[in-house]
C-alpha cells in the first residue's frame, strides 16, 4: 500500500467514513510499520479535531461558562452548608470520652456512644465527627430532594468525576481511578432522587439522637434555609420525616438498548444494559447510531435517539429530563396538573400539558430545539427570550436564537406533493398543490400569487389553438385522463418560463430529508425543466419526450432554516422544446425524513 | 462583585476564585476553555465527549485551586488536569474497543495513549499551539482558508462542498488533509521560532 493510499484511507476515516475491517486492518498494520507516517497522520487527526474545537468554542463557548458556573454554583451552596454544620457542631462538641484504657467510664448516653465508636476507632475526635456530618449531610439531603432547588443545566450532562489528586507542575501523573470522594460531592445536586440509599441510613443502636438532638435538626433546618434556599418559603419548619422521603418510586428500567449507549453513575462510566436501572442523577450517552427505550414506572417510555445526552434531574415538582444534545422521543402517560412532565434543553423547555402526548425533542445547539408533538398539547418555552407556545397534534415548533416561535403544522416523516388541478385524487400520504399562494394552515405553497403579471411578448397555445398572452405565477394541467397511466404522473403544475423564477416552500423541522421529484409532461416534450432544493439543482435543463419523465430520486438534503425551499425554473439556459417554450411541469415532489 | 475585579488579572480571579467566587472561575474559564477543548479535542475524536471533559477538567480544577501554588502558568496547569482527563477517558475508550470492526479505533485509541504518556513533558508547548495555529489560519490561501472555514467554522459538510465544487467528497477530504498538512508544518516552524515543539 502506498503512502498516497494511506493518506486517502486516512482521509476518509477523518471525514467519519465507516471503513471495511479488512480497510481498518491493512490500514492499521501499515501504520505501525511506518512510526514516521503515523506520526505524521496522527498529528493530522489531532490538528482537525483542534479546529473543531475552536469552532465549537465560537459557537457554544457561551454557553458552556453560564453552565458550568450554575454547576459550581449549586455545589459551592451545598459545601458552605456542610461546613456551616461542621462549624455548629464543633462549636458543641460532645463531653469528651475516656480513654480506652481507663477502664472506667460515666453512667451516663456518652459512655454508650463510646463503647459503640471503640470499636471502631480508637480516636474520639475523629470517629464521632463522621457521624455527625453523615447524619447532617442526611438530613440536608431530604431537604434537597424535597426543595425547588435550582438545576444547573450542563452540557453532555456527564457527573464529573471527584477530584483526583491533581499535581502542579509540569507533568501530573494520572489520576487513580477510585478516589475518595470529597465532603462537598455528598450534597451536590448530582445526587439521585432516591437519595437516602446513597447515604447509608444509620442502624437504630447508631441512632444519632443522642448527638444530634431535635433541638440541633431545627437549627440545621434554619441553617440550610438561609444558606441554600433563601428564595424558598417553608411549609412546615417539621423536617420530613425519614419515611415519607422512604417512599421512593419504582425505578425506571431499561427496556431495549441498540448498539453503544454508557450510563454514567457518579463517576463511573459503564455500558448500559437492557434490564438496568436508571436513578435520577444517571446520565446516558448513545452513540451516533445507537437508542435506548427507557420505560418509568407510570408507563411512560422515552426512546433515546443516537449521539445524545440524556439525564433525568432531581425534581420536586415532577419529572423533569434534560437532554443535553440529540434527539428523543416519547409516549407520556398523563401526568398530575400540579406535577408535569418537563422536558429541558440549553435552548428550550417543553412542559406537558395534556393527557396522554407523544413528542419528539430534538435538540442541536445550532438550529436549536425543535418539538414536534404527534398527539396532545405541549407548552414550548424558548430558554433564550423566554418566548412561549403551545404546540398542539400534527405541529412543530422551534425555538432557537432569534427564531419565531410559531407552531407549524407537521407532515410526520413522509409527505408526497401531488401537483395538479383540484380534481386530483389522492391517496394516503399525500396532499395536493394546485399552484396555491402559500398558507400557514395548509403548510406548503408557493411565495407569490398563483396569477402574476403579464409577461411582455411571450404567449401560449391551448389545446384548441387559441393563443393566450402569458402571465408569471402557475396553473395547474391535467395531461390524461387514461386510468391506465400513473396517477403520479398525469397532472402538473407549470411554471418558471423564460427564466423566472417560482419558489415553494413548506416549513419543516430542520434536518436531513431525501428528496425524489417528478418533471415533464406525459404527453409531449416539453421543458427545459430546471428544480433547485434547498441549493441543490436536482433537475437542471432537462427536456423529456411525451411520455418519458424525468424522474430524481432521493437525493439528501439539509433544512437548516425551518423551510424546505424548492425553486422551480430560474434558468432560461440555450435548450428549448419542440414547441419553443421553455418552462418547468412538476409532477410531485416527495419529502422523507431522515432520522438518526 | 465582577465589576470590581480585574478579568485581566489570573492573580486576582485565582484569589477571587479560592475565596469561592464562581464568577471569578467562570472569567478563569472563558479565559481558558479555548486552550482546553483544543488539548483535549487532540486526543479526543467524539466532539460531545470533548465537551464533557472539558467541564470535568474546570470542575476538578475548581475543587483543586488550593493545590495550585503559581509554580507554572494557569494554563498550563489546566492543561496538566486536562492530560490527566484525556488520559482516563482515552485509557478507557481503548479497552471497550475490542470487536473486530473497531480495529482501527482500538489501534488509535492505543496510539493516542502513547502521545498523551508523552506530552507529561511538553505541556508548556500545548498551551502555546492553539496560538500557533491561529495565526498559520490567517496565512493559508485563500481558498484552502474558504475550504476550512466552511468545513470547520460554518458546519457545511464534505458532500456539500463536494456538490458545488464538482468534485468527489474524498476529493475534499484530501483537500483538507493536505491543508491540515500544510498548517501543521507551519506550526511547527512557528513552535521552532520560539524554542518549543509542536
Amino acid at each position: 500500500m502506498t503512502s498516497e493510499e494511506i493518506r486517502d484511507l486516512w482521509s476518509r476515516f477523518l471525514a467519519g467514513e465507516e471503513l471495511a475491517s479488512e480497510a481498518q486492518k491493512t490500514l492499521v498494520d501499515a501504520l505501525d510499520g511506518d512510526p514516521e507516517l503515523r506520526e505524521s497522520l496522527l498529528e493530522n487527526l489531532q490538528l482537525d479535531g483542534v479546529l473543531h474545537a475552536m469552532s465549537s468554542t465560537r459557537r457554544h463557548g457561551e454557553a458552556f461558562v453560564r453552565t458550568l458556573s450554575d454547576c459550581l454554583g449549586a455545589e459551592h451552596d451545598a459545601t458552605r452548608f456542610v461546613r456551616k454544620v461542621e462549624s455548629r457542631l464543633n462549636e458543641n462538641p460532645p463531653p469528651p470520652s475516656a480513654p480506652p484504657s481507663t477502664g472506667r467510664r460515666n453512667k451516663s448516653d456518652t459512655t454508650r456512644i463510646f463503647r459503640r465508636r471503640s470499636a471502631a476507632s480508637t480516636s474520639g475526635e475523629t470517629a464521632w465527627k463522621p457521624a455527625l456530618i453523615a447524619a447532617a449531610a442526611f438530613i440536608a439531603i431530604l431537604l434537597l430532594v424535597t426543595s425547588p432547588v435550582k438545576e444547573p443545566r450542563r452540557f453532555g450532562a456527564k457527573p464529573a468525576p471527584s477530584a483526583p489528586q491533581v499535581t502542579q507542575g509540569p507533568a501530573p501523573s494520572p489520576a487513580p481511578e477510585k478516589r475518595e470522594t470529597p465532603p462537598s460531592q455528598v450534597v451536590t445536586p448530582e445526587v439521585p432522587r432516591t437519595a437516602p440509599s446513597f447515604v447509608p441510613a444509620p442502624k437504630p443502636e447508631e441512632t444519632p439522637k443522642a448527638v444530634v438532638s431535635e433541638e440541633d435538626r431545627r437549627k440545621m433546618d434554619e441553617e440550610l434555609k438561609k444558606s441554600i434556599l433563601p428564595s424558598r418559603t417553608p411549609k412546615t419548619d417539621v423536617v420530613p420525616a425519614p419515611s415519607a422521603v422512604a417512599k421512593a418510586p419504582l425505578p425506571t428500567v431499561v427496556e431495549r438498548v441498540d448498539r453503544i449507549v454508557y450510563i454514567t453513575r457518579g463517576s463511573d462510566k459503564v455500558r448500559l444494559n437492557m434490564g438496568d436501572e436508571v436513578a435520577v442523577g444517571n446520565t446516558i450517552d448513545t452513540y451516533p447510531a445507537a437508542s435506548a427505550r427507557l420505560r418509568f414506572s407510570d408507563g411512560t417510555w422515552i426512546e433515546i435517539g443516537g449521539g445524545s445526552s440524556f439525564r433525568e434531574l432531581p425534581s420536586t415538582t415532577g419529572r423533569k429530563i434534560f437532554l443535553a444534545s440529540g434527539t428523543l422521543e416519547s409516549q407520556i402517560t398523563k401526568q398530575s396538573p400540579d406535577r408535569p412532565m418537563v422536558f429541558t434543553t440549553p435552548t428550550g423547555e417543553a412542559t406537558i400539558l395534556g393527557t396522554t402526548i407523544r413528542l419528539t425533542v430534538a435538540n442541536d445547539p445550532k438550529p436549536g430545539t425543535t418539538l414536534e408533538v404527534k398527539e396532545g398539547k405541549v407548552r414550548l418555552r424558548n430558554l433564550l427570550d423566554g418566548k412561549t407556545a403551545e404546540v398542539v397534534t400534527g405541529q412543530f415548533a422551534v425555538a432557537a436564537a432569534g427564531a419565531d416561535l410559531v407552531p407549524q403544522k407537521s407532515f410526520g416523516d413522509e409527505v408526497l406533493v401531488k401537483f395538479g388541478p383540484a380534481d386530483v385524487a389522492l391517496k394516503p400520504g399525500w396532499v395536493l398543490d394546485s399552484g396555491e399562494e402559500f398558507d400557514p394552515k395548509r403548510g406548503y405553497g408557493w411565495k407569490g400569487p398563483k396569477e402574476g403579471e403579464l409577461i411582455p411578448g411571450l404567449t401560449w397555445r391551448d389545446g384548441q389553438g387559441k393563443i393566450w398572452p402569458k402571465r408569471a405565477g402557475r396553473f395547474a394541467a391535467r395531461r390524461t385522463t387514461d386510468p391506465t397511466a400513473d396517477p403520479l404522473k398525469t397532472t402538473d403544475i407549470v411554471a418558471g418560463w423564460a427564466g423566472q423564477v417560482e419558489t415553494w416552500k413548506m416549513p419543516l423541522p430542520n434536518g436531513r430529508y431525501l428528496i425524489s421529484v417528478c418533471c415533464g409532461d406525459v404527453s409531449y416534450e416539453q421543458g427545459p425543466h430546471h428544480i433547485n432544493v434547498e441549493g441543490i439543482q436536482l433537475i437542471d435543463q432537462k427536456i423529456n419526450k411525451a411520455g418519458q419523465l424525468i424522474e430524481v430520486l432521493n437525493v439528501p438534503v439539509e433544512v437548516k432554516d425551518g423551510e424546505l425551499n424548492m425553486i422551480v425554473g430560474g434558468n432560461p439556459g440555450p435548450k428549448k422544446s419542440a414547441d419553443g417554450s421553455t418552462d418547468t411541469c412538476i409532477n410531485y415532489l416527495l419529502i422523507k425524513r431522515v432520522r438518526k | 462583585m465582577l465589576k470590581e475585579m480585574n478579568v485581566d488579572d489570573p492573580e486576582e480571579l485565582l484569589e477571587q476564585s479560592r475565596r469561592g467566587s464562581t464568577q471569578a472561575f467562570a472569567a478563569i474559564v472563558r479565559q481558558y476553555q479555548s486552550r482546553v477543548r483544543a488539548y483535549l479535542a487532540r486526543y479526543v475524536r467524539d466532539r460531545d465527549a470533548v465537551e464533557d471533559l472539558a467541564q470535568d477538567t474546570f470542575l476538578l480544577a475548581y475543587r483543586s485551586l488550593s493545590s495550585y501554588r503559581g509554580e507554572s502558568s494557569l494554563g498550563v496547569w489546566l492543561i496538566g488536569i486536562a492530560r490527566n482527563v484525556a488520559l482516563m477517558h482515552v485509557r478507557d475508550q481503548a479497552r471497550r474497543r475490542v470487536r473486530e470492526t473497531e480495529v482501527l479505533q482500538a489501534a488509535l485509541g492505543r496510539w493516542l495513549t502513547d502521545a498523551i504518556e508523552k506530552d507529561a513533558a511538553r505541556l508548556t508547548d500545548r498551551d502555546q499551539t492553539l496560538r500557533a495555529l491561529e495565526l498559520c489560519l490567517q496565512e493559508l490561501p485563500e481558498h484552502s482558508s474558504a475550504l476550512v472555514e466552511n468545513y470547520y467554522f460554518k458546519g457545511r459538510t464534505a458532500i456539500e462542498m463536494a456538490r458545488e465544487q464538482g468534485k468527489k467528497e474524498s476529493a475534499i477530504g484530501m483537500m483538507l488533509l493536505r491543508i491540515r498538512e500544510i498548517l501543521g508544518r507551519c506550526i511547527r516552524t512557528r513552535m521552532a521560532e520560539t524554542g518549543a515543539h509542536a
